[in-house]
């Protein structure tokens, strides 16, 4: 066990350099930031200046040793549309996006969960038709669409939720959903799969010879057995939703990272969005490696299938 | 890889699954049917437009749909905000939209599966830095990274059609990096070997073409990702430029009227959500049909 988690966490610092490494010759690839600060007017001399005062005329790997080091201190850099640190800037907005988040994954729960099981109890019913939709609709349609048409239905024709900003609770349901919208499907999914295959397992046969009551089976047999594979999905899922919250949130003007992102994007604020696509790599990098862990923790069947 | 990563694999897989069961007998053909149409569509484009998609006057504008009130047969979808045609812009979207998928897949499959032989036929350190690469590639969320790069480059087709390759290609190269050491451990290439063919032969001639298969399918299976994430992005401002009818900008444009022409939004919509839905379908029937052992494809 501990073999195995001092492995991830070496795997997962090498990750994160090498993300690090990977963000910082792309930014270097896409284009002269000297461009996009100065104006067009500038003149070369003017540019030499800032190019000096930047470092960017030092040799291509210095450059890369002081951004690591920066980035190992939480050093960002700093965004100029702002005139901030750019760590501070996320920071402040974390909050807001985290929020966002979770209750993005609390709607796809309470959703997902139960019709997942219901749909693995009993399979071919209406419910898991209602299921099998549901999952199809949330990979087919983009997470834009889903935020617009919503906004169309409930804040215009119905006039029920607000179509943008913050404040109360009711700005919340919107985005929430929108943002959960793929993950329900990915949590209807994989609790129907995992349901489905506990449920056909032979101590379940056993529990019914038994004469168990039909709940108590599923949710106190086959429900804690699929639950270590739901869990895992939900942490995932937690990662993935940052590629629907740059959109969300947008769309409904959240004032979230992705938010951020959005208007540093359109600002040309290489700094701001360099410090997004860290942030969310590492991220990422990070809950996988806890779920690695929680994973091994909860079922130490994948510990030993890891070492043969 | 870590299990988290196989449980993800597992958990991408069972949507596949699900639609699997879900679309019955029809869903292919109507996938099918729906998709070739749009392909017509989008190359017969300027031969069928029933008006132009570019140019419009005021006094046409936000006309509504033949079946609403108030609306007519000369524009059988309505007029957007400048009295466009949203029927003709459609058409011209579908062209985009079908450029796009098209190009942006074939190019990310061009590049991943160059990493992915390489990487798998070398082995070693080279094996060791690439995949660290495209590891830290999937690592990174898919739009998150494509914004970040469209930021850089700018909107544009050709710039979507690089931001695409560059968030997609690592799916490639993961998938036939880990075919090629299947094969290359095979007797055949070993027999190659000592035959004394040379390496470039020996991955062009006797590797590629059996990674060919699975490669068909991820390519499918990509398409309905690529054009959401140019959709997306052309909806965020930062992909297909004005005054393209791409779909998703389509919808980004028309959210101002929304209240008052609500089927200005909703068109773009039917046509990104029937299309992404019709990719996927296919992507399924191909891996279905040519290889069902691919089922951790995603």
């Amino acid at each position: 066990m501990k073999r195995y988690i001092a492995f991830r966490v070496l795997q997962s610092a090498v990750s994160l350099v090498v993300v690090a490494v990977v963000v910082f010759f792309l930014s270097r690839i896409s284009g002269d930031p000297i461009d996009t600060m100065l104006p067009v007017e500038a003149t070369a001399a003017e540019r030499e200046i800032l190019r000096q005062q930047l470092g960017l005329d030092r040799n291509i790997l210095s450059q890369l040793g002081t951004f690591l080091a920066n980035l190992a201190q939480g050093d960002l850099g700093r965004s100029f549309r702002y005139n901030q640190p750019v760590a501070d800037l996320l920071l402040e907005r974390a909050p807001n996006s985290l929020l966002l988040a979770f209750v993005a994954i609390f709607i796809a729960l309470v959703v997902g969960l139960p019709v997942g099981i219901m749909a693995a109890r009993w399979p071919g019913s209406i419910i898991d038709r209602i299921g099998r939709t549901l999952a199809v609709s949330g990979q087919s349609i983009p997470t834009f669409v889903v935020g617009v048409i919503l906004v169309l239905v409930f804040s215009v024709q119905f006039r029920i939720f607000p179509s943008g900003g913050t404040g109360s609770f009711s700005h919340l349901v919107l985005p929430a959903i929108t943002l959960g919208w793929f993950s329900t499907a990915a949590i209807t999914r994989m609790a129907r799969s995992s349901m489905l295959e506990a449920l056909n397992s032979n101590y379940i046969t056993v529990a019914r010879a038994k004469g168990l009551p039909e709940w108590t089976i599923v949710m106190r047999y086959a429900f804690p057995n699929a639950l270590t594979t739901i869990m895992s999905l939900t942490a995932l899922q937690f990662v993935l939703l940052a590629s629907g919250a740059v959109i969300t949130e947008a769309i409904f003007d959240w004032p979230g990272i992705g938010l951020l992102m959005v208007q540093g994007a359109f600002a040309r604020d290489y700094a701001l969005v360099q410090g997004v696509v860290i942030v969310a790599a590492f991220t990422a990098i990070l809950v996988n490696l806890l779920t690695d862990i929680l994973y091994a923790v909860v079922d130490p069947r994948i510990v030993l299938t890891r070492r043969s | 890889m870590a299990a988290a990563d196989q449980i993800r694999q597992g958990a991408e897989s069972s949507p596949t699954t699900e639609r699997r069961k879900l679309r019955g007998r029809n869903f292919p053909v109507l996938a099918f049917i729906f998709l070739v149409s749009v392909v017509l569509v989008g190359v017969a484009g300027p031969l069928i437009l029933p008006l132009d998609a570019f140019s419009g006057t005021l006094m046409t504008a936000l006309k509504r749909p033949v079946w609403m009130e108030g609306g007519s047969w000369s524009y059988p979808l309505g007029t957007d905000q400048l009295g466009r045609d949203i029927l003709s812009r459609l058409i011209v979207g579908a062209r985009i939209t079908v450029i796009i998928a098209i190009a942006g897949v074939f190019v990310s499959a061009i590049v991943g599966t160059s990493i992915g032989l390489l990487a798998g036929y070398l082995g070693g350190l080279i094996d060791t830095i690439l995949m660290r690469i495209t590891d830290a590639m999937l690592a990174i969320p898919m739009l998150v990274l494509g914004l970040a790069l469209a930021a850089a480059t700018g909107a544009g087709v050709v710039n979507v059609i690089f931001v695409t390759t560059a968030v997609t290609w690592a799916f490639f190269a993961r998938l036939v990096r880990g075919e090629v050491l299947h094969i290359r451990e095979l007797d055949y290439i070993k027999a190659a070997e000592i035959a004394g063919f040379p390496q470039r032969r020996i991955l062009l001639r006797h590797i590629l073409p059996n990674v060919f298969t699975p490669l068909l399918v991820m390519a499918s299976l990509q398409i309905g990702n690529t054009i959401i994430l140019a959709s997306s992005l052309s909806f965020l401002g930062l992909g297909v430029p004005e005054p393209l009818p791409e779909w998703g900008l389509m919808l980004a444009n028309s959210r101002d009227y929304i209240t008052f022409a609500p089927h200005l939004v909703v068109m773009p919509a039917i046509a990104l959500g029937l299309m992404v839905l019709s990719c996927n379908v296919i992507g399924d029937w191909l891996r279905d049909r040519f290889d069902p052992e691919l089922d951790h494809l995603r």
